[in-house]
């Protein structure tokens, strides 16, 4: 994946839109409000992110490109 | 060792070696320095030769232990062509090739040594499998002759202890099962056998670099070649990097046993014969007394007959591999051979490493035949992480787990050859095991590079001079990619002198380029090269000194801390740690540490601070990097390592004795205890902090503490949570916010004073809440209440807009939304809207009016319109998801997103499916293709596919319907993506086996049985709950189900229902609730009273949120929901007459507008009737007469008399 996905959990009201339309990159989270977390971006195309991104009724899911916002990141260290 | 010594050893190899051979009285061919290659008269001469001579070099190891030698044989018999000396041809190739695959100290020998030498007294010999063996075709039995006496094995072992080792080496084939990922490389290789077949030589280039496969794709072609229709004559023969002479490559085809067997002709034979003869140098020509010119003009012609005369009896398939090592002559043959035979049904698989030609003449034939419109090119590339996958999967049968991918995966960095040597050295070391079923590392570190692998790369590492060897060395010191000017600035600077002009680096780094250990990038501001592989990197980093790395790490810290800028932060770090210098590691490690949190990259920022963390010594730095480290596992969510890493921290403060730190600590401790669920701790700490900061008269620390406080007592972070629990205290929650608020107007933080308003106006909603419903149980009606509801509620909204007011003060956009939101749940619940639905719509008007700037309100209000539809169609509110989807997709088109145009349409269809109604479906599907057609992503095909797929299904095509699934699974592959393959199959499995039952279609019962096992092998591999497994255990079920099994049906119904029950929405998935259903009330399942019930709550919520009655009327006469509606004897409530369902294909709007039309209104009057603008009208108008197959507004209205619509 070339894509960082967050979930902004101060806007994410639980709707669940994420989890219908990838459930191999989102589940729902353990604990007292229903909220998703990331569960493997990986396992789906970049497109189907930014669906889940378009799906989100608060605008939660925060797409980023991950050579633009950190260019050493996988730098050997 | 030195060269000396190595001479030394090489020369007391041969003289070993060749007393032994004198002995048996062998005929020597050929020695290499390091090789011999050895005739013998018979196999049992041969085997009792390599014998001797591996007992010989064993004596003089137990006299030489400090040098000891270790020689690998391979042993092969068969026709042998011999010139000047040398021996040649496909026996001897395979010998050699044998001998590869020995370890030292091991004889290896064919299938028919073996069978040839029959018994052989005191020696045992061990069947070793099935190999591939390089450039030849099918596998190759090998078999150890086991030389030693047991009694000789090294001590400590047991039995076959010396052979157990190379065993294991020897156990995995080379690969299995189909070619992995190289199907657009074969498919162009079919088309090409195809066209050559049909008349007429063609010739497919296969390019790549070392370990990318060429070779498996060389051997399937000469599968497909074999296979095809009219079938081919498939002859592999490999060039060899050792091994050159003038022809061979055209000697070792030609000279192949093979080759004879195939010819039936006389004349092929015949021709043949003579070809032979002129390779091996005694053609007829030479006795006529020719220049050599026209010499090798009829030795060219010599071949090229034989090889017609065999293309005339069959199509022919030669496959040349590693052509790059091709002698010039076979080259030169080849040319001729493509001029002269290109009328003939030939097919040429050419695989050559482009780089390493360095006659330049492989290249130059290629070009050449490109230029004839003879050649396909095709490159191979690295593998995907689903290709990988898929390889490991062949190689090691079963699925591999998906960490252990990734480790795997990334090592080898999709070298195929890399993946396949990995997996076998970790399955070596157990490191990779099979654990229930899936291969599982069990540690992700595992061992060292493999032997096959370090000396690949010693291989490619020795093809450039040895001085751009060292230039390398000390490039690869700066990292994976590096730039021109770093290398020479660090060269003059380790070297000193003058800087090396980037010019004169780039050309000694050319050899380098040529043999595919750096490529050049293309020109940017980044980096000028990049290492092909780490693998290769690494292996040059160990082969300088430790002091002159470490020079060159100092150098390079020191140029780059002269440049500033943040991306090279942990670059800086990195070096200054390695040349030695830790106070500067620290320092730039911290800053890397916390520009990564800056920009959401926890994961950076934690590798970058455990990189470092051992250089800092001074609790001072211990501390502030265990700090970044627990910021970035707070993002990461990660409780439990957040309390080892605060236990370290905690340790240290006391170093310290800074009273500020200390409550710091106990504060970040408390909020790793609520990550973990420990809230009754996590308040205690929060507790003792707020006491002593209070007693300390420290306000801000007293601040953070009541702020812990209360988000321990409300189980919720800052600015997350919307309402409050059922069961929670108001008043003791709002207490710690309410001084926290206080505290924070005292200090002066604006951020936590807006923090603090937003908790509380969630509060004071839940308060105002409990009282209302309070009044309801005290009898009042629900319209009083309603009445009630805004004063009570005015407190909580008051509050969350001066939130909202400070967050956009500040500019806190994340703030400003999280206060929205909280106002819109303060809003009062209306009893029509649909609960989340209504809160959706609530939190859109709000935005729309109030944060948005003009330029993004229509993209934006887009985007939320459509995400109201999905919301809307996942949980069955038809009626609110046509409306919503029908304005994203007009708002899309207005902005010009044909992205969200081609989903919104898609939405609508699938919406207008679950209310039966295709034809429109149909039309809306159509929309979307012609957005994605606008627009096209690798993506949409796939959606548009699934889309396709569904709608044959619910028009009862099972054809269109397995196609087009079928086809989306199929890109899914091709896109890597294993979740879109089993979303694919999930729909594949659950229509099909809808439809199948409907129809009573076998096929189509049995292809979604088929689906839905694939399905349970691929989400093995997935992580988490998947509706996919749910519906393909439901597909099954209701297969069984159709075909009678009723208990089979049950159980898997069983199964569908607990992968939905524990985390999934049902109302989501009906179809399985659907199918489940079936088979357990059918069967009188125990279970079956709780799904009924279940499945009555499901129907009520439907029932209750769709508003209009039209709508739900038709959504509750599609079959399916009717017969869930009979499985919980549910009828919908008081569902009003209404309309009537609309005339095939008319929707809402357009019946509305009928009716205007009717009562004869104009353009003009129907927009102001509709709200809308004329010119849309106008539009639609002409769309409607459209559809209704109509010329005029008069016959509209005829129509619409007629039809009884008005």
């Amino acid at each position: 994946v070339t894509l960082r996905v967050i979930i902004d959990r101060r806007r994410c009201i639980g709707a669940g839109t994420c989890l219908y339309i990838a459930p191999s990159a989102f589940r729902w989270r353990d604990g007292d409000f229903l909220k998703p977390e990331l569960l493997d971006p990986s396992t789906v195309e970049d497109d189907v992110l930014r669906e889940a991104a378009a799906a989100c009724p608060t605008q939660a899911i925060l797409l980023e490109d991950v050579e633009d916002t950190f260019p050493s990141a996988g730098f050997p260290l | 060792v030195g060269d000396e010594v190595a001479n030394e050893l090489f020369l007391t190899h041969e003289r070993l070696t060749r007393t032994q051979l004198e002995q048996v009285g062998a005929l020597e061919t050929k020695y290499r320095g390091d090789g011999f290659m050895v005739l013998f008269s018979s196999a049992r001469q041969a085997i009792n030769a390599a014998v001797a001579i591996q007992r010989a070099i064993e004596e003089y190891n137990r006299e030489n232990t400090e040098l000891p030698m270790k020689v690998k044989m391979g042993l092969n018999s068969g026709d042998v062509m011999q010139q000047s000396g040398e021996a040649y041809g496909i026996a001897v190739h395979a010998a050699s090739r044998i001998a590869d695959k020995a370890q030292g100290g091991q004889i290896l020998v064919s299938q028919i040594v073996h069978d040839l030498a029959g018994m052989l007294p005191k020696l045992r010999v061990a069947d070793r499998g099935l190999f591939w063996l390089k450039g030849l075709p099918a596998r190759w039995r090998l078999f150890e002759v086991l030389w030693r006496e047991r009694s000789e094995r090294p001590e400590g072992s047991k039995g076959r202890a010396v052979t157990a080792e190379s065993r294991a080496e020897l156990d995995l084939p080379r690969a299995r099962g189909p070619v992995v990922g190289r199907t657009v490389a074969l498919q162009a290789v079919s088309e090409e056998i195809a066209r050559a077949g049909a008349g007429g030589l063609r010739v497919v280039i296969l390019e790549g670099e070392a370990g990318i496969g060429k070779t498996r794709v060389l051997e399937a072609a000469a599968q497909l070649a074999e296979g095809s229709d009219p079938s081919f004559w498939a002859l592999p023969v490999a060039a060899d990097e050792e091994l050159r002479g003038p022809f061979l490559l055209f000697r070792t085809l030609i000279g192949e046993p093979r080759v004879s067997a195939i010819a039936e002709g006389a004349m092929a034979l015949e021709a043949l014969e003579r070809a032979r003869d002129a390779l091996g140098g005694s053609g007829s020509f030479r006795q006529e007394g020719l220049a050599p010119q026209e010499q090798m003009l009829r030795l060219f012609d010599d071949v090229a007959s034989a090889i017609s005369a065999l293309a005339r009896e069959r199509p022919l398939a030669l496959l040349l591999d590693d052509l790059q090592w091709a002698d010039e002559d076979s080259i030169r043959l080849t040319r001729y051979l493509v001029r002269t035979l290109a009328s003939l049904p030939i097919f040429m698989l050419i695989a050559t490493r482009p780089n390493l030609d360095s006659s330049g003449g492989a290249s130059n034939l290629i070009v050449d035949m490109e230029r004839m419109h003879l050649a396909r090119r095709l490159w191979l590339d690295r593998f995907s992480r689903g290709e990988t996958s898929a390889l490991l999967e062949n190689l090691l049968g079963s699925p591999v787990a998906g960490p252990t991918l990734e480790s795997l995966h990334s090592r080898a960095e999709g070298v195929p050859f890399f993946i396949e040597e990995f997996a076998r050295a970790y399955r070596e070391a157990k490191v990779l095991q099979l654990i229930d079923g899936i291969w599982t590392m069990t540690r992700l570190s595992g061992p060292t590079v493999p032997a096959s692998v370090q000396s690949l790369i010693a291989r490619r590492l020795a093809q450039p001079p040895e001085e751009a060897r060292r230039l390398l060395a000390d490039a690869a010191v700066l990292g994976r990619r590096f730039r021109l000017s770093d290398l020479s600035g660090v060269l003059s600077a380790v070297e000193g002198g003058e800087a090396v002009p980037e010019w004169h680096l780039e050309d000694r780094l050319q050899p380098a380029v040529d043999s595919g250990i750096v490529t050049r990038l293309p020109d940017g501001p980044d980096y000028d090269y990049s290492f092909t592989h780490d693998q290769i990197r690494a292996a040059l980093v160990d082969s300088s000194s430790r002091q002159r790395r470490r020079a060159i790490h100092g150098a390079m810290a020191s140029g780059l801390a002269s440049a500033e800028g943040r991306e090279n932060l942990s670059t800086l770090a990195y070096h200054a740690l390695h040349a030695g210098d830790e106070q500067l590691a620290v320092s730039y490690a911290l800053q890397a540490g916390r520009a990564g949190l800056e920009v959401h990259a926890p994961e950076e920022s934690i590798r970058i601070i455990e990189s470092t963390l051992a250089a800092a010594s001074a609790p001072g730095d211990r501390i502030a990097m265990l700090r970044v480290k627990d910021d970035a596992l707070a993002l990461l969510d990660r409780g439990r390592e957040r309390m080892a890493n605060l236990a370290e921290m905690g340790a240290l403060t006391g170093a310290l004795a800074d009273p500020s730190v200390d409550m710091e600590v106990k504060l970040r401790r408390a909020s790793a205890a609520r990550m973990t669920g420990d809230f009754d701790i996590a308040a205690e700490l929060a507790r003792q902090v707020q006491q002593a900061a209070a007693t300390l008269g420290d306000p801000a620390s007293e601040l953070d503490a009541c702020l812990e406080l209360g988000q321990a007592i409300t189980h919720s972070p800052l600015g997350e949570g919307f309402w409050p629990l059922v069961e929670l205290d108001i008043e003791a929650a709002a207490e710690p916010f309410t001084r926290a608020l206080e505290l924070a107007r005292q200090v002066g933080d604006r951020g936590k004073e807006a923090a603090c308003l937003r908790e509380l106006a969630v509060l004071e909603a839940g308060r105002a809440k409990l009282s209302l419903m309070a009044d309801s149980r005290e009898g009042k009606g629900l319209a009083e209440i309603i009445g009630l509801a805004p004063k009570r509620l005015a407190g909580a909204k008051e509050l969350a807009d001066q939130a909202f007011q400070i967050y956009e003060e500040l500019g806190d956009r994340r703030g400003a939304m999280s206060a929205l939101i909280s106002t819109a749940y303060a809003h009062v619940t209306d009893p029509t809207a649909r609960g989340m639905a209504g809160r959706l719509e609530q939190v859109r008007q709000l935005y729309h009016s109030r944060l948005t700037t003009e330029s993004q309100r229509a993209v934006d209000d887009a985007l939320m319109l459509y995400s109201i539809h999905v919301y809307a169609r996942a949980n069955a509110h038809p009626d609110l998801a046509l409306e919503r989807g029908r304005q994203a997709f007009e708002a899309a088109r207005a902005i010009g997103d044909r992205w969200l145009e081609f989903l919104a349409a898609g939405g609508m269809a699938m919406t207008l499916l679950s209310l039966g109604d295709h034809a429109e479906a149909e039309a809306w599907v159509d929309r979307a293709a012609s957005a994605a057609r606008a627009a096209p992503r690798p993506a949409l095909a796939r959606r548009l596919e699934m889309w396709r797929g569904m709608l044959a299904g619910s028009k009862g095509e099972g054809e269109g319907l397995v196609r087009h699934l079928e086809r989306a699974a199929d890109l899914a592959d091709e896109h890597n993506s294993p979740a879109g393959r089993c979303e694919a199959l999930a729909r594949l499995a659950m229509e099909a086996a809808k439809l199948g039952t409907e129809q009573n279609d076998l096929r189509l019962l049995e292809r979604a049985d088929a689906a839905a096992a694939e399905i349970l092998d691929l989400v093995r591999t997935l992580p988490g709950h998947l509706p996919w497994e749910a519906m393909a255990r439901a597909a099954s079920s209701l297969v069984a189900h159709t075909q009678g099994r009723s208990h089979d049906a049950a159980e898997a119904a069983r199964s569908a229902l607990g992968i939905l029950e524990p985390r999934l929405n049902r109302t989501h998935y009906l179809d399985v609730l659907w199918a489940v259903g079936r088979a357990l009330i059918a069967a009188g399942a125990p279970e079956s009273e709780d799904l009924v019930r279940e499945i009555h709550e499901d129907l009520v919520h439907v029932d209750q949120t769709i508003v209009d009655q039209a709508v739900k009327a038709r959504w509750f006469a599609v079959p399916m929901h009717r017969e869930l509606a009979e499985m919980a004897a549910y009828e919908p409530a008081e569902m009003s007459p209404g309309p009537e369902p609309l005339p095939e294909g008319l929707e809402e709007g357009e019946l509305e507008i009928l009716r205007l039309l009717t009562s004869g209104s104009n353009d003009e009057e129907i927009a102001t009737g509709l709200n809308a603008h004329e010119q849309d009208v106008h539009q639609r108008v002409s769309g409607l007469l459209l559809k209704l197959g109509v010329s005029s507004r008069l016959a509209a209205t005829e129509y619409a008399v007629k039809a009884g619509i008005l």
